[in-house]
């Protein structure tokens, strides 16, 4: 107890205001610096036997900052980066699929295209009344290229937004691994880390944009990053390393990379597997899920509007042999995709639907019952790779045996065409056929019914478009290649013209036009389910046109879904960020305020140690 | 102030509260100057495809406004030139006067000429066009659907034309000896004079010329055989005496082609041949028979150039114009024609007379289809060929073609029965109403259906464009409304921000 314990004490207080004045001028200084939170410093007193203070400790700089706001805001910056990213690309999608009052829309121009077929029935001759049709034909065709290509280039940009997300995912892993290390290196020789930290929490916060993950500390201060599944990311001062090959040229159809991640042991996973938010994971919907079902939305637009045109039914011919009828049916125009359908009763009295599918390939066979959309009928598929009627038959009997479905049917070859005959003697019920037809494409454009290939597939030169199985199935990005038929824009007049032998039809004969009118605007199908509207069970049924627009509100109703998902969780975003910053930034007027505080106790420190100089050099005066 | 200083020390809340602002004043000043709540299907909100169908009725009603314009420009058309034709139809029966036998120095009557300016104006109205639809040739005739009257009449191309159909059908019908194809024996006498025998018969079974359908005889001393055979082939008429005088001969003969109708030939035995359809009773039973035999042969001669002439004239335009359907027309098998039996497909060596859509159907409207609605069609074809309008040409194309230069007392009673005829196809017995006037109701009725649809299409398009409205509008006073109340917000927050970011205790030390 003296005059050195009190300067001593004064000394103390001076360094410790000065180190605290360091620390407030640190935080005015960063008071507009992104991530950086507002640092203390925590002092520690000794003291000697007599209670007086022996020294202060005063270098652990403390961060403000409340972590349940942290981990939460975290947590949500992965929502709305996904949610965000959703919504950038289904609103460029909505718009790709039209706008309102938009002339060049596929909903717009299917309805000139059924207005200008109406017109043509009104007048066939008029030459203007063919070329309009034609003209919205290929402004049709033209709108479902543009279409597809757009979204073929979105998918393209997801697949580019993946690798730059893995590049940035693995530059922020490393990131975080050097800081760490330092942070690990700090906390075990007991100094401050408390801006490095500071700068690992900005590292944290944006992987947390990318990706959905999972984060604890351990005692050593380090942290532990685990991807939604479990899967470490960032373990033991390790990080994990993220892979991804971008598909240079995204073909339809054609699946893109997934992204790997390799721990640093060696260990390999899919890192999006079970991802659900993070812009990683949006990237990954947008280019699997969403942009490939818009695209099969128009290919089926694409594939039902050509065929509605070029597809005409067969019909089979009424036939008794003994006591058994049924039908004898023509089968040679049968391509590859086209179907025979064929209905009848079986033993017990149950309807069946039998829907034979030409396919080339044999390979493909036996086909699924998937292969229609209709959900009640069972698909079988038949070789027609001979080319040959008589072949096809025989394939048909073989086919539909391997089925299970010839019991009591009596199929056969009945001069080179199909004849299918019921039994009437069959117990406990007669089986009975009730309808036999094929739908085929028409290969020429006169002399085979009404039917006309307006549509063709230019994809590898000018093809007919059957909806063939083969290579992935001709539908899969048959948007991209359809286009007017060649013959059809060197010569309107097929659009009227469908016989040519024995005698020409008149120039001025609407039962093709008419046709035509009835295919697009109400010939009723039932469309692929993969296109995301109608169920596998109830698939939507309807006209073209129908599905156009259902198509259209599909998209906009997407893009609404998306933009108000994305809304809501950029303002809950906005709240947390709101909270966590507050909870760590830097109040300039409170820390002006501090200062003026420590500036005082300042000045007391100095004025004690004044004042023991001058108590020191009176007690020394007294000697002299 | 602890809100306001939270906001200052928020890195970027407060610009981006601002620019959110900004943004929602320019969403709604481009709402307030398009009127429309987005650009995009995503921006109108849950009735999204109501507004999509909507939008396309509107524009197909657009198109079925645009059919209902040109097709009611095509029924107008129609109506008039129906009204026309039948006026001409009513003009042509008193054109084809029965008592106005007139022969002009050109061979023609004035009743021909009159005919003739008829038809040619009835061609002409059933080639009538709007904007490239032949009105009268079906749905889809490119040329005029009815030839001119040179090439009906005198044919074209090597292709024969009504009067050879009319020249051919005569020679059939009348027969090498012009009397009906019906020849009458020269008399067989058994010296004495103890029996005289004449024999008439038909020249064979066929459709051509007469047909003998019954002769009844009250002549005493003369024996028809057979007698009661009913449609006998031929018939003997023996003289075994004289008959008594007012006794009668009477032969019936049928008309072809049916022969159904027919005329009758009486005879009455008398001493003078002044009366009409009377024989002398002559000398012996010899001469009376020569006498009743060339009274038969004289009487059905004549009947057979005017009577039968007129009727195998009919028939020959008959086949001539009988096109409907497809139909081929019929001519006669020859040369040569004069003991033709049958008739043969003329499709090939015919002149077309009417080339417009002609394939089979069960009614001619179905041919021309006007879509004025999704599920409404408007039918309007009508077919030259039709019936009602095939009589009326002809009518009055078979008296054109008809020859009566030699304005003998032949030639009018030939003309007399030929007029009756064309009378009669004009206006047949026991029919009230023509059928121009049927087909005119067609058309009528079509018209109005067209009318109503339009109507009805002007107030649905009203409804949907206000449903469209409904959806994709915006309430303009409350936009302007919103736009006013966030301008004010956003000066006032510039404001408040500006203060904020300028007040700072470090100002103040």
């Amino acid at each position: 107890m003296g005059l050195t314990s009190a300067l001593n004490t004064a000394v103390f207080g001076i360094t410790f205001n000065q180190r605290q004045i360091d620390v407030a001028a640190a935080n005015i200084a960063n008071a507009d610096t992104v991530g950086y939170s507002k640092k203390s410093v925590s002092a520690k007193a000794y003291f000697d036997g007599q209670g007086g203070v022996a020294g202060i400790i005063s270098n652990e700089v403390i961060r403000t900052l409340d972590k349940q706001v942290q981990a939460d805001y975290f947590r949500s910056l992965a929502d709305t980066n996904y949610g965000a990213q959703i919504s950038a690309f289904t609103d460029r999608l909505d718009d790709i699929f039209g706008t309102l009052g938009d002339e060049t829309g596929l909903s717009a121009l299917a309805g000139k295209l059924t207005a200008s077929l109406s017109t043509l029935v009104n007048q066939p001759g008029s030459y203007a009344a063919q070329k309009e049709v034609i003209a919205n034909a290929e402004a049709m065709a033209y709108e479902l290229n543009s279409s597809f290509s757009q979204l073929t280039d979105l998918r393209q940009e997801a697949d580019d937004a993946l690798k730059q997300q893995t590049e940035s995912v693995n530059s922020l892993l490393g990131a975080i691994e050097d800081i760490d290390a330092a942070i690990r290196d700090a906390t075990s020789a007991e100094t401050s880390s408390a801006e490095m930290e500071d700068e690992r929490d900005r590292l944290v916060e944006q992987l947390s944009g990318y990706l959905d993950v999972k984060i604890s500390k351990t005692p050593e201060n380090t942290l532990f990053i685990l991807s939604r599944d479990g899967q470490p990311l960032y373990s033991d001062g390790k990080a994990s390393t993220l892979s991804f090959d971008t598909t240079h040229s995204l073909q339809p159809g054609q699946p893109g990379q997934p992204v790997y991640a390799t721990t640093a042991g060696g260990a390999q996973f899919d890192l999006l597997g079970s991802a659900r938010s993070g812009a990683m994971a949006a990237a990954l919907e947008l280019r699997d899920d969403v942009l490939v079902e818009a695209s099969r939305q128009l290919d089926t637009i694409a594939a039902e509007l050509s065929q509605a045109f070029s597809n005409v039914t067969v019909p089979s011919t009424p036939t008794t042999v003994g006591v058994d009828d049924g039908y004898t049916l023509d089968v040679s125009g049968l391509q590859s995709g086209n179907t025979i359908s064929l209905t009848y009763t079986d033993t017990l009295g149950q309807e069946q639907n039998v829907t034979l599918m030409a396919v080339d390939d044999p390979s493909l066979l036996p086909l699924d019952n998937s292969a229609t959309t209709d959900p009640n009928d069972t698909v079988v598929g038949i070789d027609i790779s001979s080319g040959t009627p008589a072949t096809y038959i025989t394939n048909i009997i073989t086919e539909l045996g391997a089925a299970g479905l010839n019991t009591g049917l009596q199929v056969a070859n009945d001069a080179g065409n199909l004849r299918i005959l019921g039994d009437s003697t069959a117990l406990p019920n007669p089986i009975t056929v009730e309808g036999l037809s094929a739908n085929v494409t028409v290969t020429a454009n006169s002399d085979q019914g009404l039917g006309l290939a307006i549509f063709v597939d230019t994809r590898n030169g000018t093809e007919l478009f059957t909806d063939a199985l083969e290579n992935g199935g001709q539908r899969v990005g048959y948007a991209s290649g359809i286009s007017v038929n060649p013959d059809l824009l060197a010569d309107s007049g097929l659009l009227v013209n469908y016989q040519t032998t024995p005698t020409p039809n008149s120039a001025s004969d609407p039962a093709r036009p008419k046709h035509l009118l009835d295919a697009l605007s109400v010939g009723t199908t039932k469309f692929d389910t993969g296109t995301g509207i109608g169920s596998a069970s109830n698939p939507f049924e309807g006209t073209i046109i129908d599905f156009v627009n259902q198509t259209i509100a599909y998209q906009g109703n997407q893009a609404s879904d998306a933009k108000t998902y994305s809304a809501s969780k950029e303002a809950l975003t906005q709240n947390l960020a709101i909270r966590y910053e507050q909870s760590y930034s830097v109040n300039l007027d409170q820390e002006l305020a501090f200062l003026v505080q420590l500036e005082n106790a300042y000045s007391a420190n100095a004025r004690v140690m004044q004042i023991i100089k001058e108590l020191t050099d009176e007690l020394l005066s007294i000697g002299r | 102030m602890t809100t306001v200083s939270s906001i200052s020390t928020s890195r970027n809340y407060l610009t981006q509260q601002l620019l959110d602002l900004k943004d929602q004043l320019s969403d709604k000043t481009t709402q307030l100057a398009s009127g429309k709540v987005g650009t995009t299907y995503g921006e109108i909100g849950d009735r999204r495809l109501l507004d999509i169908q909507m939008t396309q009725k509107v524009s197909l009603i657009q198109t079925y406004k645009e059919t209902i314009t040109v097709s009611n420009l095509h029924l107008e058309t129609l109506n008039l030139s129906l009204d026309r034709l039948e006026t001409i139809r009513r003009d042509s029966k008193s054109a084809i006067d029965i008592n106005d036998f007139v022969v002009q120095s050109d061979g023609k009557t004035q009743t021909q000429d009159r005919a003739k300016l008829l038809l040619n104006e009835t061609i002409n109205v059933l080639n009538t066009d709007v904007a490239g639809h032949y009105l009268f040739g079906g749905t889809d005739a490119v040329v005029d659907p009815v030839e001119t009257i040179d090439e009906i009449i005198n044919g074209a191309n090597g292709l024969d034309g009504l009067k050879t159909y009319v020249s051919e059908f005569s020679q059939a019908n009348l027969g090498p000896n012009s009397n009906g194809r019906v020849d009458v024996s020269a008399l067989t006498t058994v010296p004495g004079p103890v029996s005289s025998t004449f024999t008439v018969a038909e020249d064979g079974a066929h459709d051509f010329g007469f047909d003998i359908s019954s002769v009844t005889s009250t002549l005493t001393n003369v024996t028809v055989t057979p007698l009661v055979a009913a449609d006998p082939e031929t018939f003997d008429v023996q003289f075994t005496g004289q008959p008594g005088l007012g006794e009668t001969f009477e032969l019936e003969l049928t008309m072809p082609p049916t022969h159904t109708d027919s005329i009758t030939i009486t005879l009455t035995a008398a001493t003078t041949t002044q009366e009409e359809g009377s024989f002398i009773v002559g000398a012996d039973l010899e001469e009376t028979a020569q006498n009743l035999r060339d009274a038969l042969v004289t009487e059905m001669e004549k009947q057979a150039q005017t009577t039968l002439k007129a009727v195998s004239d009919e028939w020959a335009s008959d086949q001539f114009f009988n096109t409907y359907n497809g139909q081929e027309p019929q001519r006669v098998d020859g040369p040569p024609f004069d003991t033709a039996t049958a008739l043969i497909a003329g499709g090939a060596t015919t002149v077309d007379w009417y080339t417009g859509r002609n394939t089979a159907t069960t009614d001619p409207r179905g041919d021309k289809n006007a879509i004025v609605d999704r599920n409404l069609t408007i039918q309007y074809g009508v077919r030259a060929n039709e019936a009602p309008l095939k009589e009326l040409m002809q009518s009055l194309a078979t008296f054109v073609a008809a020859d009566f230069s030699g304005g003998g007392v032949t030639d009018e009673q030939y003309y007399n029965a030929l007029a009756g005829k064309m009378q009669g196809i004009l206006q047949p017995n026991g029919v009230n109403q023509s059928g121009i006037v049927d087909i005119s109701t067609d058309i009528a009725i079509a018209h109005r259906t067209m009318n109503l649809t339009d109507e009805r299409h002007t107030q649905m398009a009203h409804t949907y464009e206000k449903t469209i409205a409904d959806i994709e509008g915006v309430d303009q006073d409350r936009v302007a409304a919103e736009v006013l109340q966030l301008k004010t917000n956003l000066e006032v927050s510039y404001n408040a921000s500006s203060i904020v970011f300028n007040l700072s205790l470090a100002d103040y030390l």
